[in-house]
């Protein structure tokens, strides 16, 4: 599964971590490094795999934790409307 | 010129975070410090925080205010500026600075349509602007002005005919536009002249080189004169060109007093000898006086509040008042 920026979402890389903006209610979050490296995959049209896998290389967590960490951010995240899926 | 190789060089060899930040330079400094291995006061890393959701607040602050006002609407400075960086959350600010045919009904409009007064010591009028507005969930205070911010006996031309030439803005909103490059290079001069005079801070030199990059020099120098501010222009494309050999270790925090004398020096710069004392005499009247709307009970407690501090850091003062 892949995803893209909603449309009314602006983000930013600070550091290692990201903010992110909702224009459409107007809120700021910020995501920590290990949310960062998911959704910085992510926004990039990457695959919840590929991402799982950035994850896996960047902290040394086990594939397993990396997956289901990633599945449950990017679950996270369309549910706050600040991803979409993608068709592909 | 391209200011970038200097500043990373100024950058690299400054030791004193408060010396970079008070040349408006720790987001810059963070950023190369970080790439360079070197530790980042934390601080830096919170000023990177406020720097990003400034500059994601921007874009749909301001499709908000277009699609409250008629007419054009000009970003001048800070926003402007930042979006000719490489990255615009390298470039500190605090407000949006907007120009508009007619602030007060601008003002009115904003207000009708849910904008509020901006809370603070800040939040008042200044000679070239209204007192700012917010939008409730935005970090940005937003100030209408209904003048450029240049010295007092600048001759600036009529905001009608800035407005009248104005390009669209690098900020990329649509309908939203900015002065063009010449007349905004030396905007930004002036308006670091009108609170710095000679001392120059160099996020103000990176500015000034940022807007002017590719514009031919004596088309900048004819733009200036017709601003009356042919001198300080010379003294700032001076400023600008020893950027090159200016040293990070010699980044020092201008105190309090030390802004004010500035400021009151810069009036020698005026366009003609015969000028500068009325010059002097509009600089000094303008920083004792009150700002408008402002009782002198008022000017003269924030005055006293100010004078024990007279020799402390300008910047560190001015943070501890927000």
């Amino acid at each position: 599964m892949s995803y893209r920026v909603a449309g009314h979402v602006y983000h930013r890389a600070v550091d290692d971590e990201v903010v992110v903006f909702d224009g459409r209610t107007e809120t700021y979050l910020g995501l920590n490094t290990t949310a960062a490296i998911v959704w910085t995959a992510l926004a990039a049209g990457s695959s919840v795999g590929a991402a799982a896998d950035a994850l896996e290389a960047r902290t040394g967590i086990s594939p397993d934790l990396a997956r289901a960490d990633a599945i449950a951010l990017a679950t996270d995240l369309v549910e706050r409307g600040l991803l979409e899926p993608t068709a592909g | 010129m391209n200011p970038w190789p200097a500043v990373e060089r100024i950058v690299d060899e400054a030791t004193d975070p408060s010396g970079l930040r008070d040349h408006g330079l720790q987001l810059i400094a963070a950023r190369r410090w970080r790439a360079t291995g070197r530790d980042v006061p934390a601080a830096w890393v919170e000023a990177e925080r406020s720097a990003a959701i400034t500059a994601l607040a921007i874009p749909p602050l301001l499709v908000r205010i277009r699609g409250v006002l008629e007419g054009p609407i000009l970003v001048l400075k800070g926003a402007e500026v930042a979006a000719r960086y490489p990255d615009p959350a390298l470039r500190p600010y605090g407000d949006l600075d907007l120009l508009v045919p007619d602030a007060g009904e601008a003002d009115r409009a904003l207000r009708e349509a849910g904008f509020r007064p901006a809370e603070g010591e800040a939040a008042v009028a200044r000679p070239q602007h209204r007192p700012p507005l917010r939008w409730p969930r935005s970090p940005l205070p937003i100030e209408l002005h209904h003048a450029v911010p240049t010295p007092s006996w600048a001759t600036s031309p009529p905001v009608a005919t800035l407005i009248a030439a104005a390009v669209p803005s690098a900020v990329t909103v649509d309908g939203i536009e900015t002065l063009p490059p010449a007349d905004h290079a030396v905007l930004l001069a002036a308006h670091a002249w009108l609170h710095y005079g000679p001392r120059f801070r160099t996020r103000d030199l990176i500015d000034v080189a940022v807007m002017a990059e590719g514009i031919d020099p004596a088309a900048l120098a004819d733009r200036a004169a017709a601003w009356g501010l042919g001198r300080v222009w010379t003294a700032t494309v001076a400023a600008v060109d020893q950027l090159g050999s200016q040293r990070g270790a010699d980044l020092r925090e201008p105190s309090l007093a030390g802004e004010h004398l500035g400021r009151w020096v810069g009036a020698l710069w005026a366009p003609s000898r015969g000028a500068v004392p009325r010059a002097l005499a509009q600089t000094v009247g303008r920083d004792l006086r009150p700002w408008p709307g402002e009782a002198w009970p008022t000017r003269l407690s924030r005055l006293g509040r100010a004078v024990p501090h007279t020799l402390r850091s300008a910047a560190t003062y001015r943070s501890e008042k927000r």
